[in-house]
Parts: structure tokens; C-alpha cells; sequence
């Protein structure tokens, strides 16, 4: 008796601490696992070693280069990975041309080199890539905006690519280039072409800054700024500069990360351009393909208190499920990166301190970046590429480094997130100079990899290992009135008390593209009561009782809604 | 004094002289070895042969000023000047971390002190670190009840932390003892528009307006805060007047905004010779000083003998640097020692960069040494070339008034 009396008195003390540690810890303790990566970069095969083509004269464009793309270029339902490259500026000498490479998914993070056979490996210095279907023939085509002429790749369909720019008319002149994104501006089926544009960069008018002595990266502020590029899809191959006459070319700025998305939900493609010291552009489409630039009256030109940032990265995503897209936006060291909450009516409100999703992102230089559910439990975490821009920090300053570890943001399912770094496995130990950074499913097995360009080194590849039960669906669209990839459709998912959305997007992150299979984690949810599709163009797919835990590929007009 | 004074000391027995002599060249040697090896070793990210005159002199400046600022402080430990310094040269050098430990220690040993808890409070918050910089600002308000403006900073760093509730806790707090201010409105404002409260927000917003025309940045929230009152006429107005800011250069619409027409590198190092040199030289006058008034002649003769090695050591490696020059002229004159001294490196330091603040020691400099006719020449030169400059003036006229008696 006694001894039962005792045991119980044990239990309920166990009860009472256990309790007591639960509410006195942060929201992180009462997620169920954490988030885990595994660096499994060596296993890969992958031999990629990026170059900034410095010469020691420190030419601008060496410390924002560059971005990468995740996407199925075989269309063999695994995703591959393009990695963009420099090449030899002014004064540099280069044995063999580095150039961009291709790698193809052989499937359980097993990668082949396929640059020399597809034809991809371009030699031009990659900054910006986006990957889209621009001729709607079933695979998808990949678009580099470089510092120089801007390469249009035409996939062939058999794992090769043809070099069309000149037909498509989209070289861009001699830009500077920065992020770049294919979208339907006026929903006519078609991908046009966004082009973002840095500086206005030339060797006569290089500017450096000199730190104790050591020349330095200077900033854009010392530079022209140059306005950005669109360019109308003509559907036979070939487009037509309309930044003039789109509205588009009315502003110059320092354009890096870009994103387009239906941010008031009014059934055209928007489009956000992350500015690097200054404000940042919000280009509102009037559905025709007339833009006007709203982003201080939205409220997402500057920080909450009017501050303007340096902004590098920017994704959007819905991360607290009440059927608006938000946007993230990184920026320079001593600045937060920015969470602008979509509030409705076309405004947003930063609330990157009260929803803590800046924590951790001060003391370093932010780049590349996105929202996905890496714990499936149906809200969306943040991953944040890491790095300073200076190659020769250490030489000025005391205690800033030029390779820094990337952060992990645990969306706590509250509207808040939590920065989980130090607990999220050996992968987020890795400290590099980290720029373009991608996120996809690259083994299937359901939860979400990520893929990392490092500046001046080789590529970090993260492999998933959350350990947990969590359900999951993933979606792949194909238009068919709608240009093929369903760039711009709407996905919302609807399970028993979680309703999700997200779109497809080509272009996102610091100049890069990823997730052309949109994501939905489902928590504990093994069926989907209602998955539904919102075209460009306005045609709306349903499915209802779906089963979780598979990629579904959901063709347009298939399953009309009754 | 505490027990560790003596270290700047030299003996001035005869034999023992010799040993010190023998023993202070053998230091330096090794110094100056520990230099070069500082130069050259593998972990250095540049070689012996990449490294300019002004990157050794930095490095002579940042080896030996932790030695000087780590010594005063710890002999005057409640000495706020000799703390600002050694923080100022930590900030310098963007250590953010050591800046805060010099002031957390220097706080301990001073606990009520206010202008320590202030610049804790600063520091924190420049670093983004705004728990911190509420936690001391809070310190330095119960220290100093009537500082008004504290309330503010505190809102502004609940703000930036999230805590907009406790933000307009504190501003309301403030006026049950004071009036508002416009930043004071402008906090309030911004706190409520936070925490979706549009109505108040403007209420706040637009007092900040009528209290100060002129507060350019208010426009921005305005127009936010009308916006979200659907009355877009409104908001509108504000956003145009916030383009209109004199200070708002960022809007790229209508040609290149910035021309980047500025010199084609951009030298900040002379910035940072200039900060340490200034730094060195004040720990040196402030320092000798407090020793002697201490009664501890010997060290304030150390300190200062230690400082002028420092200035040397780097003049020997970067002979063309002014700002060391000037600050080592100064040093003399403001010591009252080798004021001969002073002359020969303030024209120095005239003879390689002519600015109004090299022509002014100059001035001190013949001044110290009752040249009156050069000091006025030196000195008018300065006031020149920064004809705004009150000091300069000041004491030009003051010399002047000086010879005429």
C-alpha cells in the first residue's frame, strides 16, 4: 500500500515537473520533433565548384553571384539541379571557362553530371535563373539572366537544350542581371519574362571602398541604377520589350530577388522586386499587363517604422494559413530579414518582431530564402541562406566571418516561429557563403530537401531526416488552357480543420527557382477533403477525398467543378 | 591606485637601470619580432609582401591599445571617460561583445552610474539586441527619474522587440509626468498601428504633425495609416509629402537615382588610423592625468612614455601617416611634455595633409611654445578652411587678444 502510495506520489511529482517544463519552455518544446537536416553533399556525387571570377579588383558583381534551379528537366519525375556559375572578369585568368552545371536526380541523392550532354552549360557569369514552359510543348525551358548578353535555353524534350535567344529576341542587352521570372501578365496562356537588372555596371566606372587598407565590396548606392526588363510572350516563339510600355521601365532600382504572385487575390500575376538599399517595388497588374508600383502604399516598400533595408532574397508563401500569400525578405547584416503579413484589402503589415521571425537573422547577411512546411505539419517554416558579401571580412572586423551558418525557422503553427539552428542537425552546422538556396522533394520520400549555392565553393546539399508521422501531399499542375505549368494557379487544400493555399511560381528566392511541385504538409491528416485548382484564366478544378501521402498530378479542365 | 600601479613604471637606480634598459630593449626586440611574426605568420591572411604601411600601422595601434585601455581601466575603474574610450575603440573595431563587457564591468563597479547604463542601452540596440537595451535604459531611468527621453527609447525598443502593448504602457506612463513630444506621438502611432488599432494610430500620428511641421518621416505613416482607413485621398497626400522629404532619396522613379560619380575606391582607412590615434592620444592626457593626481608620477611618466613608443612603432611603418602625427603633436601639448616636439610633429602632420585640424595643433603647438606669430598664422590657416568651426575661432581670437596685451 505504501509502496503504491509512493509510486503514485513519483507519478504526480513527474506529472507536476514534466508540466512545469512545458509551460515555462518556449513554443519550440512543445513541438512534437524537430526539424533535422543531414549533410549529405559528399554522398552525392556532385563536384560543382562555384566561381565569382574575382580578379582582386573587386567588381560588384563578384559578391551577389549567385542562384540555382531545382526543376525536372527530363521530366522523369525527379527533380534535378542546375547550379549557375561565374566566369573570368577583367584581369582574372582561367585555364578552362567555368561553367554553369547540370545534375541529373539518379534518385536517393545519387546525381550525375549531365552539363556536356544537354547542352546547358553555359559560360556566360549566371547571377539570376528561371525555369519555365515559355513554348507550352510539355518541358520546361531555362532562362539566365547574366552579367552580359541573357541566354533563352529551348528544352528539346530529349535531356537536351537548344540556345533560342536570339529567335525569342530576350539577350537583354549588357545588363547587370540579378533575379528573373517567367509569368502570365495578362492571362493569355503564355509565359512572358520578368528580368530584374542590378547596377549599371562597367569597368571604367568599378567603384571599390578601401577597409583598412584592403579594397572591399562597395554597395549599389554608388552606381547608376538601371529600371528592369518585361518582356511580352508573342506565342510563336519570339517576345516583345514592353517594359516601356508595361510601366515597369518607369523605375530604376537595384533589383536582386524577385517573386510574382496574386498577393490581393484578384486573378492576375503581381510582382515583387527586393530592392538592395533602397525601398522595394510591388508592381500591381491591372490583369492586362499594366503595372503600377504600390509597394509604399502597401506597406512593403521599407520595415515597419519606414526604414529601408538592403534587401536581397524574397519568397512568398501563406505561413499563417488564412488564404493570403505573404512575402520574407532578407537583407544585409544589421538588418532583420522582413516578414510583411498580408492583412487584405492589398495591405501588408511587418510584423517580422512579434511573430519572432527575424530572430537569429541580425548578426548576418541574409540571401537566399523560402517558406516550406519542412515538419509537414500544415505551416510553413522559413529556411535563411547565410553569408557575408565581404571575402575579406575577417581582415576589417573582429568578429564578423565570411562563411556563417544558415538558420531554420520553426513556424510554431501560431502565427510566431522559433529559431530552431542550433537543434536542427548536423546540416545546419555547415558555415559557408551561402547565396541561392532551393527547396524540393529530391529522394520523393515526402518531405522537403534543400539545396544551397555556395559563393566560391561547392553546393551543400540538406537531406530532410525530420523524424516524424506527419501526412503530406504533393501537387504538380498542368494547364492546358493555361500555359503548361500552371505558373499562377491557385492550390488550396482543405483537410478537417486546416485550409491551405500556395501558387505555383517560376522564379523565386535569390535568383533562383524551386518548387514547381507545390508542398502541403498535412499533419496527422490522411485524407484531403478538397483540393482546389484556380487557373490563370479563371477555369477551377475540384477533387474531393483524396488520399495524403503521394505526388498527384492534376491536369486542367480534368475535374471541372460542379 | 590599486596594486597593480607600477606597470608603466621604470626604476631609476643606477644598476638597476641598466638591467631595465637592457631588459626594456630586450622587450622591444621581441615586440617588434612579435610583430613581424604577426606579419608574416601563416594564420595572417596576407603576406609580409601585401601588407601596406597603413595596415601595419592599424596593427600596431590595435596590438598595443588593449594594453593601455585594459591597464586604466582597471587602475581607475570608476573613471567613465577612460571607459567610453576603451569602448569606443572596441566599437571601432565592430566588437560588439567586448565593447559590452568593458561596460558591464565598468557598471558593476559603478552600479548607480547613468551614463554607463546609457551607453549599454545604445550600444545593445544598435546590435539589435533590444532586451538588453530596454533592460538598461530602465536601469539608467531609475537612476535618473527626470531624463524624459528615456521613456521614449524605451517604447521605441519594445516596438523594434514586438511588445507594442508594453511600448504604449510606457509612453502613457510618460505623460503622467511629462508632456509629449513629437517622437513621443510618433511612438505611440506607431505602436498602436502594430497592433491594428488605426483609429488611435492616426489620433497619435496626426498630433506629431501638428506639434512639428517639419517632421518629414510622419508623412509615411500617415499614408499608411490612412490607407488603412480606406481613405486613399488622404493617404495619398502623405505618401507625396513623404516623397518630397528632403532626406527621401531612395525612390528610383524617373532616371538613375544615384550616379555614383564619388571617387573610384572609396578609403576608409584613414578613418580608423584617425579613431585609434584620437583614442591613444586621450587615453594618454586623461590618463597621466588622473595618475598624477593620484600621486603616482612614475606611471602617468610610463603611460605617457608607453603612448609615444606606440605613436613611434607607427610612425616607423607608415612615416607618411598625419593623423598620428597630429594626434602625437597633441599629445605632447596637452601633456605638457616635449613641447619642441610638438611643433616638429604637427608640422608634420600639416606637411603631409594640410586640413584645418592639423593647421589648428599646429597653432597649439607654437602657441605651447610662446611663438605667438606662428601660432596665430597656424591657426588662422584653420579657421580658413573651416570657417564654421566655433573652436577654432575661439582661439584664434583668444591668442590674439593674448599678443595685443
Amino acid at each position: 500500500m505504501m509502496i503504491r502510495a509512493f509510486f503514485n506520489k513519483s507519478l504526480l511529482r513527474f506529472g507536476i515537473i514534466a508540466g512545469l517544463i512545458c509551460i515555462s519552455s518556449s513554443p519550440m518544446a512543445l513541438a512534437k520533433e524537430s526539424i533535422t537536416f543531414t549533410d549529405v553533399t559528399k554522398e552525392t556525387g556532385i563536384t560543382f565548384k562555384h566561381t565569382d571570377g574575382s580578379s582582386g579588383e573587386f567588381y560588384i558583381v563578384e559578391a551577389v553571384a549567385a542562384g540555382l534551379a531545382l526543376f525536372d528537366y527530363d521530366n522523369d519525375g525527379d527533380i534535378d539541379i542546375y547550379f549557375l556559375n561565374g566566369s573570368p572578369l577583367k584581369g582574372t585568368k582561367s585555364k578552362t571557362a567555368p561553367k554553369n552545371a547540370l545534375y541529373r536526380n539518379d534518385g536517393n541523392f545519387k546525381f550525375t553530371d549531365v552539363t556536356e550532354q544537354s547542352g546547358l552549360g553555359d559560360t556566360g557569369f549566371g547571377l539570376g535563373v528561371t525555369v519555365g514552359d515559355y513554348d507550352n510543348d510539355g518541358d520546361v525551358d531555362v532562362y539566365l539572366n547574366n552579367h552580359g548578353p541573357n541566354v533563352l535555353y529551348s528544352n528539346n524534350g530529349d535531356g537536351t537544350f537548344t540556345d533560342v535567344t536570339k529567335k525569342a529576341g530576350v539577350g537583354d542587352g549588357d545588363h547587370v542581371g540579378a533575379g528573373t521570372c517567367f509569368l502570365d501578365i495578362d492571362n493569355d496562356g503564355d509565359l512572358d519574362l520578368y528580368v530584374a537588372r542590378y547596377v549599371v555596371f562597367s569597368y571604367d566606372k568599378h567603384k571599390a571602398i578601401k577597409i583598412r587598407d584592403y579594397l572591399a565590396y562597395q554597395g549599389p548606392n554608388f552606381y547608376a541604377l538601371p529600371p528592369d526588363g518585361l518582356y511580352r510572350n508573342n506565342g510563336d516563339g519570339s517576345f516583345t520589350d514592353i517594359s516601356e510600355s508595361s510601366g515597369i521601365g518607369e523605375y530604376n532600382g537595384s533589383g536582386m530577388g524577385i517573386i510574382c504572385a496574386d498577393y490581393d487575390n484578384d486573378g492576375d500575376t503581381d510582382i515583387f522586386v527586393a530592392n538592395d538599399n533602397m525601398e522595394n517595388y510591388l508592381f500591381q497588374n491591372d490583369g492586362s499587363g499594366k503595372f503600377e508600383e504600390v509597394g509604399l502604399m502597401a506597406g512593403v516598400a521599407y520595415n515597419f517604422n519606414g526604414k529601408q533595408f538592403a534587401s536581397m532574397g524574397v519568397d512568398c508563401g501563406d505561413y499563417d494559413n488564412d488564404g493570403l500569400l505573404d512575402f520574407y525578405v532578407t537583407s544585409y547584416v544589421k538588418q532583420s530579414t522582413s516578414l510583411y503579413k498580408n492583412i487584405d484589402d492589398g495591405l501588408f503589415e511587418d510584423v517580422t518582431s512579434s511573430a519572432g521571425a527575424g530572430d537569429g537573422t541580425f548578426a548576418s547577411m541574409t540571401w537566399g530564402t523560402g517558406f516550406a512546411d519542412f515538419d509537414n505539419d500544415g505551416d510553413k517554416d522559413i529556411f535563411i541562406a547565410t553569408g557575408h558579401l565581404q571575402t575579406n571580412v575577417e581582415k576589417f572586423s573582429e568578429h564578423m566571418v565570411y562563411n556563417t551558418r544558415n538558420e531554420v525557422l520553426m513556424n510554431t503553427g501560431d502565427g510566431k516561429f522559433v529559431n530552431i539552428t542550433e537543434k536542427a542537425g548536423g546540416g545546419l552546422k555547415v558555415e559557408l557563403s551561402s547565396r541561392g538556396a532551393g527547396f524540393d522533394d529530391l529522394d520523393n520520400d515526402g518531405d522537403i530537401d534543400v539545396v544551397i549555392l555556395n559563393t566560391k565553393s561547392g553546393p551543400t546539399i540538406l537531406r530532410n531526416d525530420t523524424n516524424n508521422s506527419n501526412h503530406w501531399v504533393q501537387i504538380h499542375l498542368k494547364g492546358t488552357k493555361s500555359n503548361r505549368d500552371g505558373v499562377g494557379a491557385r492550390v488550396k487544400v482543405v483537410t478537417k480543420d486546416l485550409s491551405q493555399i500556395d501558387e505555383v511560381h517560376s522564379g523565386r528566392g535569390y535568383q533562383g527557382h524551386h518548387g514547381s511541385r507545390l508542398y502541403f504538409g498535412l499533419g496527422e491528416h490522411k485524407k484531403i477533403d478538397r483540393i482546389e485548382i484556380r487557373w490563370l484564366g479563371g477555369g477551377v478544378d475540384v477533387l474531393k477525398d483524396v488520399k495524403a501521402d503521394q505526388l498527384i498530378t492534376i491536369t486542367e479542365g480534368e475535374n471541372p467543378e460542379k | 591606485m590599486n596594486a597593480h600601479s607600477g606597470h608603466f613604471q621604470q626604476s631609476d637606480g643606477d644598476s638597476m637601470g641598466k638591467k631595465v634598459f637592457l631588459l626594456s630593449t630586450l622587450s622591444m626586440v621581441i615586440a617588434h619580432l612579435a610583430i613581424a611574426a604577426f606579419f608574416i605568420s601563416p594564420s595572417s591572411a596576407s603576406s609580409i609582401f601585401d601588407v601596406t604601411a597603413e595596415q601595419k600601422a592599424i596593427r600596431v595601434l590595435e596590438q598595443h591599445l588593449p594594453m593601455v585601455t585594459g591597464r586604466l581601466v582597471r587602475d581607475f575603474p570608476n573613471n567613465i571617460e577612460l571607459t567610453k574610450l576603451a569602448v569606443e575603440f572596441h566599437r571601432y573595431r565592430q566588437n560588439y561583445y567586448k565593447a559590452v563587457k568593458v561596460l558591464e564591468r565598468a557598471l558593476r563597479l559603478n552600479p548607480g552610474n547613468y551614463d554607463l547604463c546609457k551607453s549599454l542601452a545604445e550600444l545593445a540596440s544598435e546590435n539589435g539586441d533590444y532586451e538588453k537595451a530596454i533592460k538598461y535604459w530602465e536601469k539608467a531611468l531609475s537612476i535618473q527619474p527626470d531624463d524624459w527621453k528615456l521613456y521614449n527609447k524605451i517604447a521605441d525598443a519594445l516596438i523594434s522587440a514586438g511588445k507594442y502593448a508594453k511600448a504604449i504602457e510606457k509612453l502613457e506612463a510618460k505623460i503622467k509626468v511629462s508632456p509629449l513630444s513629437a517622437r513621443s506621438y510618433h511612438l505611440l502611432g506607431l505602436a498602436y498601428m502594430q497592433l491594428g488599432d488605426y483609429e488611435k494610430s492616426k489620433e497619435y500620428l496626426e498630433k506629431v504633425y501638428k506639434t512639428d511641421p517639419e517632421y518629414f518621416k510622419i508623412h509615411y505613416l500617415l499614408g499608411k495609416v490612412y490607407r488603412r482607413l480606406k481613405q486613399p485621398e488622404k493617404a495619398k497626400k502623405h505618401m507625396q509629402l513623404y516623397r518630397k522629404n528632403p532626406n527621401e532619396e531612395s525612390k528610383g522613379k524617373k532616371g538613375p537615382i544615384r550616379r555614383g560619380d564619388g571617387d573610384l575606391v572609396y578609403d576608409q582607412t584613414k578613418v580608423e588610423i584617425d579613431a585609434f590615434s584620437v583614442i591613444l592620444a586621450r587615453l594618454c592626457i586623461l590618463g597621466s592625468e588622473f595618475y598624477r593626481l593620484s600621486g603616482n608620477d612614475d606611471d602617468a611618466k610610463a603611460l605617457f612614455e608607453k603612448s609615444e613608443d606606440i605613436f613611434e612603432q607607427g610612425l616607423v611603418v607608415a612615416p607618411g601617416q598625419a593623423d598620428m602625427c597630429r594626434e602625437l603633436a597633441f599629445m605632447y601639448i596637452s601633456t605638457k611634455n616635449k613641447p619642441g616636439k610638438a611643433v616638429e610633429f604637427a608640422k608634420k602632420a600639416v606637411e603631409r595633409r594640410g586640413s584645418a585640424r592639423n593647421y589648428f595643433v599646429l597653432g597649439l603647438a607654437y602657441n605651447e611654445n610662446a611663438n605667438m606669430e606662428q601660432a596665430l598664422s597656424a591657426l588662422k590657416k584653420a579657421v580658413e578652411l573651416e570657417p564654421g568651426n566655433k573652436r577654432y575661432k575661439k582661439t584664434y581670437n583668444k591668442i590674439k587678444r593674448k599678443k595685443m596685451k
